[in-house]
């Protein structure tokens, strides 16, 4: 792909790191694809399942992930193996007193590999949510932070209705839910109640950043 | 797949990018982004990018334990928000609270505000605030971090070198990055924050302070990086003496004198004796050659006389042991800048941010000879562009005969150099200079013009030229 060529000179050393034995994995639409130990260590859920079945030559099915969308997540594995490994600090538990830092997450990090990467994916066609969605079932937590990155970047400062057009985002049957046409019709729509229990307030609410 | 069609977690992970304005936006597109809005849990309360009118939505909206940042900032304005916010959110309901800037707040918002947090999280906190409003800044700080379990905390005044903080020893302070730190002060700390492991300090400040006292430190600290620091290379050993477990050590020191900091050989004694578990040693030191005057157009110039020519060579010899290459793994580049005639010895890749890119002659960790670059020391190293260096304009610098000793040493080399005109008009090379550079000619065959008007060369460094001349055809 063209978007990638990038790849072959980057300047990140050639350290090429002992591979070790290959595993196979499977997409959903049966294509396999042959990694090594560098690419397994970097998805939590491939290194648990090839550590659960000691699969042996038997590929490793993937049944979420199809093949056009695994292919990339491989050259985007196989790109960043040889990656420092970060400090290690457990992301999923931010009320841990015992973490020590708190740092305020950062979106303008990406770097231009990454960019040229994600840009294959586009929001039309949904293969970037597509990716995002393999991340999280995979188990990858920098292409995940990469994807979020990307749409958190596109939707900054924008308002409710660029956000509903950028992503084509359909709304609830009218009538029903905060869509209701008289919440669309003007900018300082209703947020009247919904049926999530987590609304908070009475309705109508005004949508507060958008008057 | 739609935005709105990504589970829950997903979208908090997005909303973990996004500022809190922006998050709002979402939650009215759909009923998804709605209710991940109100699950989501790390909100941060953000006056850089809010009203107080639109803040006030965002207070009653989201229930105050959700919220993980407070940042606030006075900016330009001196309005009375900060009281107006504080009444309207009780500081003491943020008890999930885990990091908290404040910029340019008085005394006495400063205080109302850390006298009230009330939350076991705190992990950071900023501070920046400026001389005219605060007094007792100090005092507030020094008390907040002993009631506090602070692990990181940033500190950035402006006009105030020694800070009077009275560093409690009981405090669990593990990250501390300060502007300035005066040689008293950084005593202080090393002494009395003893879980501090990761210590930056923008800017050294030596304020002759006595210290004979030699105290006993059992300092944890691991990674220190000093931004700007002036002092000679003994005192900076003295310093370094103090913090035996460094692990990763980063220097900065420019517009210093040429001296034993750029000898590789007393780095290498000095670190295998008091700094043995250190890994990473990143440094960017820049001498001029001699005190440096100033011209009226700002441009500086030297007094030559007590400066004797050091080629890189022999400058980086020191730094290619098999102790600096093979078991530290530490590459530096030596250069020379040509227009404003310094020395930098530093480590690749440089920590010293440069956006212009100078002339000057470099040698790499692989080079064997000095060759002219231009690129930006903070390119990757692609030499493509440097190699292809053939024309090189020096007219009007100022440079002398040590200088024209640099030159003449990267041009020596032939296969190095692929100058083919070289003006040198208008600067103070001298007879003495033109020996050097008429030397360097005898070996290089690619060079076809060398400009050398203006130069009071004298009768004898024209017989040089000549003799070369006759030589080199």
């Amino acid at each position: 792909m063209a978007t990638t060529a990038e790849a072959s000179n980057t300047t990140t050393g050639n350290t090429e790191t002992a591979t070790g034995k290959m595993i196979k994995i499977q997409s959903n639409d049966g294509q396999i694809f042959e990694v090594d130990q560098g690419v397994v260590e970097q998805s939590s859920t491939i290194k648990t399942l090839s550590d659960l079945m000691d699969v042996g030559d038997v590929p490793i099915p993937l049944p979420n992930v199809k093949a056009s969308i695994l292919g990339p997540i491989v050259d985007f594995c196989n790109h960043h193996k040889n990656d420092q490994k970060p400090e290690p600090i457990d992301e999923d538990d931010d009320d841990d007193p015992n973490k020590d830092i708190y740092e305020p997450k950062r979106s303008d990090d990406i770097c231009e590999w990454d960019l040229n990467f994600i840009k294959q994916f586009t929001v039309p066609e949904g293969t970037l949510f597509d990716i995002i969605m393999a991340a999280n079932y995979l188990g990858i937590k920098t292409l995940l932070a990469v994807g979020c990155k990307t749409i958190a970047n596109m939707v900054r400062g924008k308002s409710s209705t660029e956000v509903r057009e950028m992503f084509n985002i359909s709304y609830d049957p009218p009538g029903e839910g905060i869509n209701a046409p008289n919440a669309i019709e003007g900018q300082a729509g209703t947020v009247p109640t919904t049926q999530d229990a987590n609304a908070t307030g009475p309705s109508p609410q005004p949508d507060p950043m958008n008057q | 797949m739609f935005f709105n069609h990504l589970p829950v977690e997903v979208i908090h992970r997005i909303y973990d990018y996004c500022d809190t304005t922006t998050i709002f936006s979402a939650r009215v597109t759909c009923k998804q982004l709605h209710s991940a809005a109100n699950s989501y849990n790390q909100y941060e309360l953000d006056y850089n990018y809010t009203t107080a009118d639109k803040l006030s939505i965002v207070i009653r909206l989201i229930p105050l334990e959700n919220f993980v940042s407070v940042i606030l900032s006075r900016g330009y304005f001196e309005d009375t928000w900060i009281s107006d916010l504080l009444s309207l959110i009780d500081i003491r309901k943020l008890n999930r609270l885990r990091s908290v800037a404040l910029s340019g707040l008085n005394d006495d918002e400063l205080e109302r505000i850390l006298e009230r947090i009330n939350s076991n999280f705190i992990l950071s906190l900023a501070i920046d605030f400026d001389e005219k409003k605060c007094n007792k800044v100090f005092g507030i700080v020094s008390s907040a971090i002993a009631r506090i379990n602070i692990r990181k905390l940033h500190l950035n005044t402006i006009g105030y070198n020694n800070k009077k903080i009275t560093w409690p020893t009981n405090c669990s302070l593990k990250y501390l990055i300060i502007d300035t730190c005066t040689d008293d002060q950084y005593q202080i700390i090393i002494h009395n924050l003893s879980y501090l492991e990761n210590l930056f300090v923008g800017k050294f400040v030596d304020d002759y302070y006595e210290n004979d006292e030699n105290l006993l430190l059992s300092s944890s600290l691991k990674y220190l990086t000093i931004a700007e620091i002036s002092l000679p290379m003994k005192d900076i050993q003295l310093l370094l003496l103090k913090t035996p477990g460094l692990i990763n050590l980063k220097l900065t020191s420019v517009n210093r004198v040429f001296d034993t900091l750029f000898n590789g050989t007393s780095w290498e004694v000095f670190i295998r004796n008091a700094l043995p578990s250190l890994i990473k040693f990143e440094f960017f030191f820049e001498s001029c050659l001699s005190e440096k005057h100033y011209d009226h157009n700002g441009r500086c110039y030297y007094h030559k006389e007590d400066y004797i020519h050091t080629s890189l060579n022999s400058i980086i010899l020191p730094f290619r042991t098999p102790f600096w290459l093979v078991e530290k793994c530490w590459f530096v580049t030596c250069d020379f800048t040509i227009k404003s005639g310094e020395i930098r010895i530093y480590t690749m890749p440089a920590i010293v941010i440069e956006d212009w890119s100078e002339y000057r002659c470099e040698l790499l960790p692989s080079d064997s000879v000095p060759h002219f670059a231009k690129r930006s020391i903070n390119k990757t190293i692609n030499t493509t562009g440097d190699k292809t260096l053939t024309i090189l304009r020096l007219d009007d610098n100022r440079i002398d005969a040590v200088s024209a000793q640099h030159l003449a040493d990267a041009l020596k080399q032939n296969k190095a150099s692929t100058l083919t005109f070289l003006s040198l008009n208008r600067n103070e090379i001298k007879e003495e200079g033109v020996k050097y550079l008429a030397d360097a000619l005898q070996t290089n065959a690619t060079l076809r013009k060398l400009h050398l008007d203006w130069n009071t060369i004298g009768t004898a460094g024209v017989q040089y030229l000549s003799n070369v001349v006759r030589q080199n055809t």
